[in-house]
Formats: structure tokens, sequence, C-alpha cells
């Protein structure tokens, strides 16, 4: 039986900030089991009528799981930005492994008509991520930007807050990111497309 | 591609996006010129773009994975043997664990046991001193303690054998009641009850540490059980998930997640961190009583920051405005219970249990029926209490105290800068003058004993002295009639340098007594000494809230012996500097075109200036500690204006860390302050401002008001701009504040409750009925940029009306309710970069979706291009009135005066020369509108003109308060309107006694 306490979780976490890429390897499982726990939580909840905010779900997993006293964050910037980027990391993982179960290929359902379709959206996690890596090398801001949106859950005003950018600028690079990201994710590919 | 080239596409991206669709081809022609990449990209991406706008990544990811995440396979232990224990069926299944009815197979009796999740429990040390506690509040065998049977492990799983009690929780008991909530004689019992519960377990040292309607069940003859003493502890955080026993549902299902329905229920001291004590417990209570009478806990929030904040720093809406028939006395106990410093609340559980007793034995004493008038409940009992005739308001006192317990670190520190806390976490705090009305720019003598500032007397600003922790004061500038404002003690502490508005206005110094003022400049504000006491540096301009401040100041030297002045910086907007003790470099206020506001320093010559914050906080404000190692500033980066400090150092100006609070922001912002040469006392000035709701009887025919103004709303929450129903029976209004800014309901005689038709953090304003009163138009910044928003008038379905790409707000009906009208947010920098955009007024049509409207713009007001904020339509739809707005150089400014809107002529007639929030009469004929200036008109604050004579005259004033937002009734014959009381007054944090 695990017995993963508030200070172990802590540990990683400072090893993972440190650069200890095997540490995430660690956390994850962590992070997810608590997130399954919330998710069983959750699912309770909203049958019984009283469906959770999911932010605050990813807020309540990291005050669990985390000893704040003990962690130097530097500032709220860093904090969200930790806690965005790994819950991409895990959720990004999760969607891979469930893909390599089901062996089903990628790249050829866009986002929008994913929507309320449960199975489809594991792929475009997957796209998404692979398209937010491109959309880094050429513009890091607005991958931090939909990092900390789609990943994060931070609202516009926190975003300005954590990027010390204004409302105003994240509003319109938020639109321009979405627009370059989702005509990213409807390209075919040479796979599905052979090109004649 | 390289980034290069994308910053390329993505900038003629911007631009095209910045243009109506319709233009965007014509754009690209011009911008992209022979480069047909760069336009097939930027092509492709604006078809993105508007493909993406709606739903494309619009939930958060976690929110579609929570539903994807196959939840962990629920392995019942039902029927299963568990050591001794037979578990028969489970109770409920929560965040600490699950719990089961079982049976004790040796003793054959039932019981409850819960089962811990192993993480909790990792720390065999903590385990045991929790078993020890648990033991010891059961050998208590008190009445209303759950007893605890065995705490132990069998195949590695912890478990708690407890009683089993028959009945329910008391958030079972409050989804059961009728309206979601008990009357004040049922709360009293259920009070007493835990409070003797704590009583005996603080007795025997043992704190709760996560009261909450959770953790105390309600047994089937009315016996309360206060479940789960000392398991928080077992968490380690203490906001633990201490679980429902004998429950089958789940301990939070009203609340967004265990840990946050935990936080509500938080003492201030718990939310900070710091040790709690039986005084926690009793704020706990406090929180919980306070739930059950009302239905509604005291302190909310989506996310555990903005309730942690509420703990901290809000003052719950008064118990009486919600429910106006719970007695005084009752509302006096929960205040107390609900005290920020946990100093000032009942002391013991005994004490309070007294309190409650003789309360409850005033209740028990009134005959039920002799004060059924006035008294009723909704519920249709009647509750007998003397004290109800007279709900009054939330005590001013409260708010003193929430001032009071100021030193505190605030939430974030706690969160996000565990480092060595502020000193001034454990400084003394104590309130320095107490005089109605306003005290500003206070000034420390060197010695720190005495304390110079401004305070307003009858309407004039003097210079006052008084020795801190005396209560006498002087007057120093009483012999001259002018205004003086903003002094400041010299390092040598002989002289004052201060502002005056006597002969012209400028800077003038005197004696520390008052003595021989003689003027040194002709302007000046904010003036600061060189350590020598030679020099003065200043602003040309004043701060007093940065955040409302447009002009600009220039930072100047002045020698004080011949007077002689030179610029010392000047460009943006710099003011508020501040001499450091070496007299090295001069810290000051600086913002810039793009409205970023923060502190920087500049070398005394004028060279070097550098940045001390950059962010999007507004800072201001600085100080210097006496040994020049940290800068003091005021910030907003806690909401609520607050102050911080920056190590520094004092030659360079290099920041040497991150900023820290010094002390939490409290009910009140903190605007300005002052620090004491050895660092151990900190004065400041905190604000308040009370606007409520007032409505007054009006005579349409005689064109005035009728009697006197009778209260509509009695919060500390700033209420405004109010909108009466069709039928008159309510009054729809916006609340403003630091957490949240809603809309409500409220009757239009002033009595009952107040109803909450939004309750989220986004800005929620300026409510409008419908004509046929089933619903409301208001604007909210729900979707990130404020936009106008329709919904029904009970508050249900909350739709989106306008999508537009720039801020929509103040929306307004036509009188046949088939139009809506609202102001456009000008946009300064676009203005300025003379980008086209709609701006003024705009009406669309209710019932069209926003992509089949053509959104009508209404025309300049002149040819300077002045435009039209209207503010309400014309009974008979041919006119809306409204006032002007221009830009002026690089600035956006209100002009004066009130300008009628003819549809007939398209053309706009200006009716007055001041004035704002117009309202038509009835008769189409005549405006009512506020306007509170200065001189003359200070006390004449609701007008009413005729828009064909232009005649105007004064129909209602206050001699203190100030007079805003207006509505009338349909039929004219009341007027409603915000009455605003400011008040602003010195407090003082020393490190000594």
């Amino acid at each position: 039986m695990s017995t993963q306490t508030p200070k172990e979780v802590t540990q990683l976490l400072i090893a993972w900030k440190n650069g200890d890429p095997t540490a995430l390897e660690q956390l994850a499982p962590l992070v997810q089991a608590e997130l399954h726990r919330l998710a069983r939580l959750y699912m309770a909840k909203e049958r019984a009528g009283h469906p959770l905010q999911p932010t605050a779900l990813v807020n309540e997993a990291y005050i669990r799981l985390i000893e704040w006293q003990n962690i130097e964050w530097k500032n709220r910037a860093h904090f969200f930005g930790v806690s965005a980027q790994l819950m991409r990391r895990i959720l990004v993982d999760l969607a891979r492994r469930r893909q390599r179960v089901s062996g089903k290929s990628v790249h050829q359902v866009s986002l929008q008509q994913a929507e309320g379709r449960h199975k489809e959206r594991t792929a475009d996690l997957i796209a998404l991520d692979d398209a937010l890596r491109s959309l880094a090398e050429i513009d890091e801001r607005k991958s931090r930007i939909v990092e900390l949106r789609y990943f994060g859950g931070l609202d516009n005003r926190e975003i300005a807050e954590v990027l010390g950018l204004s409302e105003n600028t994240i509003i319109r690079e938020w639109g321009r990111a979405k627009a370059w990201l989702y005509r990213e994710l409807n390209k075919t590919t040479p796979d599905s497309q052979p090109e004649s | 591609m390289a980034p290069k080239r994308w910053a390329q596409i993505d900038q003629m991206l911007e631009k095209a996006l910045e243009r109506p669709v319709a233009e965007r081809t014509a754009f690209l022609d011009e911008a992209c010129g022979g480069d047909a990449e760069l336009r097939r990209e930027v092509e492709s991406l604006l078809v993105a773009h508007q493909e993406a706008e709606a739903e494309f990544l619009s939930k958060p990811v976690v929110e579609i994975a929570l539903e994807e995440l196959p939840a962990l396979p629920q392995e019942s232990l039902a029927g299963k043997k568990f050591g001794h224990y037979r578990l028969l069926s489970v109770l409920g299944i929560g965040g600490m664990g699950e719990v089961y009815l079982a049976r004790d197979e040796r003793l054959g009796r039932q019981l409850a046991l819960k089962i811990l999740p192993p993480h909790f429990v990792a720390d065999d040390m903590r385990v045991e001193r929790f078993a020890r506690e648990a033991r010891a509040v059961s050998a208590l065998n008190h009445p209303n303690i759950v007893t605890v049977y065995d705490v132990g492990q069998l195949d590695g799983t912890h478990f708690i054998a407890m009683e089993h009690v028959n009945g329910q929780t008391l958030r079972e008991t409050l989804h059961a009641a009728e309206q979601g909530r008990l009357n004040p004689k049922e709360v009293v019992e259920i009070a007493l009850q835990i409070s003797a519960a704590l009583a005996a377990a603080h007795e025997a040292g043992i704190i709760h540490r996560d009261i909450k309607p959770e953790n105390v069940m309600l047994r089937r003859d009315d016996y309360v059980k206060v479940v789960d003493f000392g398991l928080a502890k077992l968490t380690e955080m203490q906001q633990s998930l201490a679980k429902t026993l004998g429950a089958d549902d789940d301990p939070a299902a009203t609340n967004p997640g265990t840990v946050l329905g935990t936080l509500r229920y938080m003492s201030p001291e718990q939310a900070l961190g710091q040790e709690v004590d039986a005084r926690s417990d009793l704020f706990s209570l406090g929180v919980v009583l306070y739930e059950l009478l009302t239905g509604s806990p005291p302190f909310k929030g989506h996310r555990p920051a903005a309730i942690l904040d509420a703990v901290v720093h809000h003052t719950p809406l008064p118990l009486t405005q919600l429910r106006p028939e719970i007695p005084g006395e009752f509302e006096r106990i929960i205040s107390r219970l609900l005290e920020k410093d946990r100093n000032l609340r009942y002391q013991s559980a005994n004490d309070l249990r007294a309190a409650l007793k003789v309360f409850k034995r005033e209740l028990d004493s009134v005959p039920t029926h002799s004060l059924s008038d006035g008294n009723r409940n909704s519920s249709g009992d009647v509750v007998a209490i003397p004290l109800a005739a007279q709900p009054g308001r939330w005590k001013v006192k409260t708010a003193m105290a929430a001032t009071a317990a100021l030193a505190v670190i605030v939430v974030a520190a706690w969160l996000f800068h565990p480092g060595e806390p502020s000193p001034w976490l454990n400084a003394y705090s104590s309130q320095v003058t107490e005089f109605p009305g306003e005290e500003r720019n206070p000034s420390l003598s060197p010695d720190g004993k005495g304390v110079f500032y401004a305070r307003r007397v009858q309407g004039q600003w003097d210079i006052f002295w008084q020795r801190v922790g005396g209560s006498k004061t002087t007057n120093l500038t009483q012999d001259n009639d002018a205004d003086d404002t903003q002094p400041a003690c010299s390092p040598d502490g002989g002289s004052v340098v201060f502002r005056s508005e006597r002969n012209g206005g400028g800077l003038f110094v005197m004696g520390a007594t008052g003595e021989n003022p003689r003027r040194i400049a002709n302007f000046g504000h904010n003036p600061s000494w060189s350590p020598d006491s030679k020099q003065i540096v200043c602003g040309t301009d004043y701060i007093f809230n940065p955040k409302l401040r447009t002009s600009k100041s220039r930072l100047v030297l002045i020698d004080i012996a011949d007077g002689k002045n030179r610029v010392l910086l000047e460009g943006d907007d710099t003011a508020q500097p501040r001499w450091s003790p070496n007299g090295k470099r001069i810290a000051y206020y600086r913002r810039t075109k793009d409205n970023r506001r923060d502190i920087w320093t500049i070398a005394a010559d004028g060279s070097d200036p550098r940045a001390v914050t950059d962010d999007a906080a507004v800072d201001w404000n600085p100080v210097w500690s006496g040994d020049g190692k940290y800068l003091y500033f005021a910030s907003d980066r806690q909401t609520v204006a607050s102050l911080w400090r920056v190590r520094i150092d004092e030659s360079t100006g290099r920041t040497l860390g991150q900023p820290e609070p010094v002390t939490g922001p409290a009910a009140a912002e903190v605007l300005q302050m002052d620090l004491a040469r050895d660092g151990r006392r900190i004065v400041y000035v905190t604000r308040r401002q009370d606007a409520n709701l007032k409505s007054i009887g009006f005579d349409p025919v005689k064109l005035e008001t009728v009697g006197d103004p009778i209260a509509i709303t009695r919060g500390t929450r700033p209420s405004g701009s109010p909108s009466i129903s069709p039928d008159g029976q309510w009054v729809a209004f916006h609340t403003l504040g630091a957490a949240q800014e809603d809309i409500w309901l409220t009757h239009a005689d002033g009595n009952g409750e107040s109803i909450n038709l939004t309750n989220d953090e986004p800005l929620d304003r300026s409510p409008r009925w419908s004509p046929d009163g089933r619903h409301l138009t208001f604007y909210s910044t729900r979707t990130g940029l404020s936009q106008i928003w329709l919904m029904n008038s009970d508050g249900s379905n909350k739709r989106q009306l306008t999508f537009a790409e720039i801020g929509c707000s103040s929306p307004f009906w036509s009188p046949d309710g088939k139009r809506i009208a609202y102001q456009l947010t000008s946009d300064v920098k676009a203005i300025n970069e003379q980008r086209r955009q709609p701006q003024g007024t705009q009406i669309i049509e209710t019932e069209k979706p926003w992509a089949q409207q053509t959104p009508v713009t209404l025309p300049a007001i002149n040819e300077a291009g002045d435009w039209f904020s209207g503010y309400h339509w014309s009974p008979d739809g041919q006119q809306i009135v409204g006032s002007a707005v221009g830009m002026q150089g690089q600035e956006m400014r209100a002009k004066s005066g009130l300008f009628v809107y003819s549809f007939a002529t398209n053309r706009y007639e200006k009716i007055t020369d001041f004035g704002t929030r117009p309202e038509w009469l009835a008769d189409s004929r005549h405006i009512v509108f506020a306007y509170g200036g200065k001189g003359k008109m200070a006390e004449k604050q609701i007008w009413l003109v005729d828009t064909q004579t232009k005649k105007f005259n004064p129909i209602y004033s206050h001699p203190t308060q100030l007079i805003s937002t207006l509505g009338l009734t349909r039929d004219n014959r009341r007027l409603f309107f915000t009455a605003t009381d400011h008040q602003s007054d010195l407090y003082l944090l020393s490190l000594d006694k």
C-alpha cells in the first residue's frame, strides 16, 4: 500500500523544479491518483446535481498534495506556471498511454468536432500538445498563455497578472494563439491524405 | 517557420483584426504589398480566428479530463469483516475516508467505523497524538461529544471506531430546512450545546480545529453531537477533510470541494497559518451559526485564495440585512465570534455560553404573541425578541476592529512568500484619529512620537499635530482660511513643509508648532526633505488614489534658503518623491503612457532612474526605512490596497528581493503612510466608503421632493445604480467592492431581504429593468471584456447580448423594450493610434442574436469629435439623455454638461453645463440628475432641469453625503439614489507596546 505523504510530494516537486526529470515520473502517478479520487467525488456530486468547479478541483488537488510552507515559490507566476505545466504533462501522458492501449491514429479529428465526444478528446489532447510545442518554438508567449489558460484553468485577469501584461493584451494574444492552433490542428496531414 | 517571420505575420494579423471585417481585404491589399505568402498566412489565420472564436478550447482541459478519467473503482467493504467489526453499510464517503455502520461482534453493539486514507496516517507520531487526544476527549464523557471507542490499525488500514449517532449532520439539517435555514430559537439551542462541547474539550486542552456543519450531528432527540475532535490535526494541513459521520451523502455537497468547504469555516489565524487556539474554534462556530441563520456562509469565493481573502479581510453582510427579524442581541453575539482579532472575540466557550444563556432567557421570557407585529419571520412563526425592534446597522465597531486586525500577513504571503515573516506581523495596532470625516497625509516627527496630518473641519483642510497615543490635537494653520494639506516634518524636527492654497497656492514652510509660515514655491505637492533639511523635492501634482489619476506631474527640487528650483524629472507622470536617508537617491511614483504604475528611484542629481517595482499592480507612496534598507510602499497587488516593502540598496536603487507584504489589507483601503525613522512605527491612512441606497418621495406635478429619505440598503458593501421594477415593488442594484461586484434585488420599501441575482467573481453592474418587468439587462466581465447581458428578473437564464471587440457598458432599454442602448468603452490607445473604432453610444435590437445585429452608433456630439455617453431613453422614445466624453491630449476626459440626442433631428442639444446620471421624468420633458461639485454646488446634489426652458433647480441636498446614481419609479412618485459617506482615519502600527 502506498503511503505518500504531502511531504514526499513536496520533495518531488522541489526536485522537479530543480531540474530532476525523474521526479516528474514519480510525481505524475501521485497527482493522477489524487485526480482520480477527485474525479470520483466529481461524478458523485454531478449525479447529485452539485457539480464541482473544475478550477476549484485543481486548486484542491494541489493544496492537498503540497506542503505549501516548504516550497519557495518565487512568486505567483512561478506557482501558476509550475502547476499548469504539471497538469499539462500529466494529462497528456495519460492520453498517450490510453492511446497506446486503444491504438488509434491521431491527427484526424479537429478539436471542435470532438467537442462532446469523449474518445476523440484523447487524440485531441496529444495533437494539441504537439501543436503547442511547435507554437512555443516561434512564439513562446502565446504558448504560455494557452498553457496557463487551458491547462492551468486561469482566467485572463490572472494570466495578465502572472505574465505582467495587460488583460487586453492577453485577450488579443489568446485570440491569435487560438487561431494559430486551430489552423494547425485542422491541417490535413500527409498520412491521412496522400499528396496527389 | 522562423520566429521572425511569424512575428511579422502575427503583427499583420493583429492589425487586420483591429479593423472591421469589411475593411480587412483592402487593408491587406495595401499592407502586404507583394508578399503573397504573408497575405495567405494572415488570411488563413483570419478564417481560423473566426472559426475558433466560440468553442475551440473554450473549457479548461481539467473540466474535460475529470469527465474522462475513469473513477477509481469503489471497493465497498460493506458486508466484509474487519477485525472484530462487521461492516454493515456505507454511511458516507469523502475526503477524510469512508464511514461504515458496523457491529462490534465482541460487544454486540453498533458503531460507526471510519477508515482513514493511507496518506493521512503515514506519520505514526501524529496518529498516536490524535489517538491520545481522541481518548482524552472521550474520557470527558460529554453528552455533546461523540465518543471515540478505538483508534487503531488492522492489516495496515487505520480506522476510528466511534459512537453511531442516529440523526443527521447540520449540513443535512440545513438542506432539509424550509428556505434552507433555521429559526433563531433552534439556532440558539444548537449554539448552546456546541459551546458546551467546546468548553469541555478546551478545558481538557483539546482544540477541535475543524468546526463546520458537517462535523456537528443533530440526533433525533435534538441532542447535538460534535464529531472528530482533533482529527484535523492529523492531516498536517489544517484544512482537513474531517468527514461526516452517520451520513449517507457527502459533507460538502453544496460546496465546490471538501477543502474549500472547510476553508469557509476557518478562522483568520488558521487561514494565515498561525497557531490556533480555543478562540479559533469559536470563530468557526460563529461562521456555522451565521450560516444556520441565513442559509449562506459569511465568507464566499470559488477559489481557495478568494475564500481565505474573505475570511481574513471581509466583514460579512450584516445578519439583520439578510434577515431583519434576527434579534440585535443575537447579531451582536455572532459578530463578536466573527471578530478577525481573536482578542476581541469571546475569550472562552464558557463566556460564549453565558452570553447565549442570557439571550435565551430573554427569548424565552417574552411571550411569543406579544411581539407579533414587526417581528414576523417569513416561515410564519413569530420570533419574540425585545431587541429585534431595532435591527440596526452592522456596527461601525466591527469594521474598526477589522481594521485593527491589520497586522496580519496576507494570504498570498502565506501561499507564496513563505520566507521570513515581516516583523510587522505581530505589531500593535491602534487608531490615532477617529473624527467624523477625513484625515490624510500623515507625517511622523523624527522621534516618531508626534504625527502631523491634514484634517478637514467644516469643509476646510488644516494641518494638525497630535502626540501619538494622545487625543489632544493642535491646529497649526487655523489662522488661514485656505486649505492646508500634505505636511512633512523636517529631519531635524524643526520645520514643517506643506501645501497650501493660500495666495494662489504653493509650498510653504513653517515652524513645527505652526509659527512663521512662508512661501517657498508657487507650485508643488507631496514635499519631501533632503536629509540635511536644506532642500525639498516635490511633485507638481497630487496623488491620493493613484487609480483615479490622469494628470501628469513632474519632480522638482527646491532650495529652502532661496526658493530656487530646478526640474529633476519630467516626461512620464512622476510624483510622491521621497528622499533616501543617505541623500543619494529619491524614490517616486511613476505612471507610464501605457498606464503602468510603479515605484522608481533616481539619483539626487537626476541621473540613473531605476525601477523598484515593475508589474501589473498599482504601487505608490514610497517611503524609505530609517536605515535605508527597505523601501515601503502601498500597493493593490492583493486587491485591496495595503502596505508592502522591498529590500533595496539605498545607494544604487537596486532591489535585493521580491516585494513582501508588511501588513494585510483590512476592511478599508490603505492609501497613505509614513514610517518613523527608527523603523518601529508606521502611521497610515485607511479610507472607508459606505454607499447605500435611499429613496425619497417626489411630486411629479410640483416637481419637488416630498418628505425625508428612507434607507433601502444598510450594508457595508457599497450599493448603487438603482433601477425600479415597472410595478414599483422591487429595486435592482449593484454592489461594488474589492472581492465581488454583483447584482441584487431588494424590496422598494426598504424592508425584507436582498436577493442575490449574481454571485461570482466577474464584475456585474448597472442592472436595468425591461419595460415589461420580466428581464434585467446589465453589463458583466464574465467573458473577460465587459459586455452587455440579459437575465430573467429572478436571476435565471443569463445570456450575453453583445460580443463586441471593445468593452460595452451601462445598458438601458428603449421604452418599448425592443432595443437596448449601451456605452462603448473608449480604447484610448486605439484612439491615440488613430485606429478607427466605433465610439459613444450604440443601439441593438433585444431579440436578435449578435450575428444578425447591425448596431446603430449614434453620431459624434460636435465637430471636435466628442462622443455621447447615453444614460436614459425618454419615455416617448424620441430622445436619449447623456453626457459627453472626448479626448484631451492623449487622455480621455468626461466633458461637463448634459446633452439630449433627438432621433427626429439626429442632433444633440446641450441642456446643462453640469451634472451626471440623468433620468427622464414620465413627461419626457424634465430630467433629474445628480451633481455635487465644489463651492456653492457642494450641498445641492439632486437637480431638475426643464429641457425646453433649460431652467434648473436643486431638489434635494445633504450636508455631508455625496449623492450619485439615481432611479425613478414609473409613476415618478419616488426617487431612489445612492448616498455615500466617506470616512478616512489614521492608524498606527507599532513594534513596541
